[in-house]
């Protein structure tokens, strides 16, 4: 036990004591995060949207009076516009950043209690469409209220609730999305995506020092005098890869704090699950570059192997470009920041928490398989680098 | 008694063995010098003496455990100083020394002690905070010495220590290893640099392709080689007729030209024939200018018994 919290906290002296380190694991990120950061805020005026309302009656004076509301604006400019071809074509020539066309009958239909759908266009840059979606669900919002209240205070007539009317399956109202993409960043904001990505890429790097800083040992030549000492090495090496979780757990908490305090960046409320899914990232990483590190010759080899599959598998799991298609988004589900990055968002949302934990399996599954592997190649790789 | 046995220990890569049937022990109180060239298999030896590496067959005893079955209670009794610098450029002197200082379970106030002890004796207690980066070569030697030496070994092993170093420092490290087998230590000090093994230790072994092909006293290695004599003459010309003579001789082992007009020669014990040599000479009228006795030493012994100098790298 003392040997391996020696082994630990030396460890993770010698690390943060590495000039590069500090600049590569901490500072980097957290610069990412901050221009990554500034470019949202900047975006941050109210978008603007060609609305073509064709309903009328009591929901599209509602529409209306929301859309001209000086919460709204702060928001949303909202540009009425007289046909849905206009709508559309002011979001093709960039007059309008999205499109909404409320049709006739809308508010017959919701009012019925029949199944109802505006349509949308949304323009070319997902982060102005999804702050023209945020605002408009709270409108879509307000409407199922109402629809709500229609289904079961149409049927009373001393108009309160009885005790049986339990307001029936309602259809709700779609949203159609005539044009462009779905919302690639899903529940969470930008800033939370990409906060996230980020986070799992750089403990991916911080898991693979651990495999690097053995290598190192074995370069250095005090390998040797760490065999000759009374342990058995296995106990040496978890205790290095303690030092590197300890590290790892400090670098998500850098990252996770700046960009909470600088940006607001909601991380959910289970910092447990939030700190077991790092750590599992972190093992995978270790699993990964022990694997690596037993085919190639040197340290440097390793790193490059490592770091081009930790940008492909970032890259490939959306981490770069949240909007990728379908075949590429596809092969990304086999990464591991894939199971990671899908996690912590839902984590970020305080999501369904048996789909936290079914992301949290897989992770696990993934850091267990690797690990074991990387621990049956461990002594091919120092004697590969002796 | 023997703290280190080592009983038929060999130790091969692939099928070609290293280290072969190696018997050898060590007593209590030594200072034990293990010579030979580069592929000698010393530092094998010594690798599996401190559970390095695996032992392919025989065993290593240190005291009274093995080192096949029990490694850890053998590492416990051993400090090895690599011949590598076996230290951390990110942390300071006495930061390294307490780094494994607490990895032999040392903590608390005795820890303190210790690593002061250590880098007090080193002559490093004044560099105790600055980093090894910023010492001399002769500097991170010693420091490689107290990371050994802080949990006060039975049995210290010293692998080349002294490699690339100042003279200063060498003697330095020297009158260390002197000063630590007085304190109670017994020494295995591997090294392919003679006059060091000759100046410091009570007994010598010497290995080559795997073997231990001698061990003894510096005396007892001596009188292995005191029945030859090796002499170099200068003489004022060469005479073809007078070497060929000399060569024939029975009790003339050699006679080799070093250069123009001089020649080594290597006799036997007797002292006729020395005689002998200088009638040839005479009979030749080839004029003696200088005579000279070359002192035989290890490195002789070496080249002897193995026909290659100890820092025959090729080897």
């Amino acid at each position: 036990m003392y040997a391996w919290l020696t082994m630990a906290w030396f460890e993770l002296i010698r690390f943060v004591r590495m000039k590069s380190v500090i600049a590569l694991m901490f500072l980097l990120p957290l610069l990412l995060i901050f221009l990554l950061g500034n470019a949202f805020r900047e975006e941050m005026k109210p978008v603007k949207v060609a609305v073509h309302l064709a309903d009328e009656d009591a929901l599209g004076t509602m529409i209306r009076s929301y859309l001209q509301d000086k919460e709204t604006a702060d928001y949303m400019v909202a540009t009425e516009v007289s046909t849905e071809d206009e709508a559309r074509e002011q979001v093709r020539n960039g007059t309008a950043d999205f499109g909404v066309v409320i049709p006739t009958g809308f508010s017959a239909r919701v009012m019925a209690g029949d199944e109802a759908a505006w349509n949308v266009y949304p323009g070319r840059d997902d982060n102005r469409n999804i702050m023209a979606e945020s605002v408009l669900q709270r409108l879509l919002t307000q409407i199922e209220v109402r629809q709500t209240a229609a289904a079961v205070l149409g049927a009373n007539s001393a108009g309160l609730p009885q005790e049986n009317d339990v307001p029936r399956a309602l259809p709700g109202i779609k949203t159609e999305h005539v044009g462009g993409g779905k919302d690639p960043f899903g529940s969470v904001t930008a800033i939370q995506y990409y906060a996230g990505a980020y986070l799992i890429m750089f403990l991916l790097y911080s898991g693979m020092s651990g495999i690097l800083s053995l290598i190192n040992e074995r370069e250095l030549g005090t390998i040797g005098r760490l065999y000759g000492t009374p342990h058995p090495i296995w106990l040496l090496v978890l205790g290095k890869l303690t030092g590197f979780g300890l590290f790892a757990v400090l670098q998500a908490m850098a990252i996770i704090g700046f960009s909470w305090l600088v940006y607001g960046v909601q991380w959910g409320g289970s910092p447990f699950l939030m700190i077991l899914v790092c750590l599992l990232t972190s093992a995978s990483a270790v699993g990964l570059s022990a694997i690596i590190a037993s085919f190639v010759r040197t340290s440097k080899a390793t790193l490059n192997m490592f770091s081009v599959l930790t940008i492909f598998m970032t890259f490939l799991s959306g981490g770069m470009v949240a909007d990728l298609s379908g075949t590429i988004r596809r092969i990304g589900d086999f990464t591991i920041n894939h199971w990671a990055t899908v996690t912590i968002r839902r984590i970020m949302d305080n999501g369904d928490m048996d789909h936290i934990w079914q992301g949290i399996g897989v992770l696990a599954a993934i850091a267990a398989v690797l690990m074991f592997i990387g621990a049956m190649r461990l002594k091919k790789v120092v004697r590969l680098h002796a | 008694m023997s703290l280190v046995t080592f009983h038929e220990v060999v130790k091969k890569y692939d099928t070609v063995p290293s280290v072969n049937h190696l018997s050898l022990a060590i007593g209590a109180g030594e200072i034990f010098g293990l010579l030979g060239p580069n592929g000698a298999g010393k530092s094998t030896s010594i690798h599996m003496l401190a559970g390095l590496l695996d032992i392919d067959g025989g065993d290593i005893k240190v005291d009274g455990y093995s080192v096949r079955s029990h490694a850890l209670e053998v590492k416990k009794r051993i400090g090895l100083v690599p011949q590598e610098l076996a230290i951390y450029d990110s942390l300071s002197a006495a930061e390294n020394v307490t780094f494994f200082a607490r990895l032999y379970g040392l903590r608390g106030r005795l820890l303190r002690e210790r690593v002061s002890e250590a880098l007090e004796f080193v002559g490093l207690q004044d560099k105790a905070g600055s980093k090894p980066s910023t010492f001399s070569g002769g500097m991170k030697r010693r420091l490689n010495i107290a990371c050994a030496i802080m949990h006060q070994p039975k049995l210290i092993i010293m692998d080349e220590p002294t490699v690339g170093i100042d003279p200063q420092s060498r003697n330095h490290i020297l009158e260390s290893v002197r000063t630590l087998n007085k304190l109670g230590s017994t020494i295995i000090y591997t090294s392919h640099y003679m006059e060091e093994v000759e100046a410091i230790c009570t007994r010598v072994g010497i290995m080559d392709r795997g073997k231990l092909i001698v061990s003894g006293t510096k005396e007892e290695l001596r009188r292995q080689i005191g029945s030859e004599e090796k002499l170099v003459l200068e003489v004022d010309r060469t005479d073809p007729a007078a070497s060929a003579e000399i060569r024939q001789h029975p009790r003339i082992k050699s006679f080799t030209e070093l250069e123009a007009n001089s020649f080594e020669a290597v006799l036997d014990e007797s002292a006729t024939a020395l005689q002998d040599l200088l009638f040839i000479l005479q009979k030749h009228q080839v004029g003696l200018r200088k005579l000279t006795r070359v002192e035989q030493d290890l490195e002789t012994l070496f080249l002897q018994l193995t026909g290659r100098t100890l820092r025959d790298r090729t080897s």
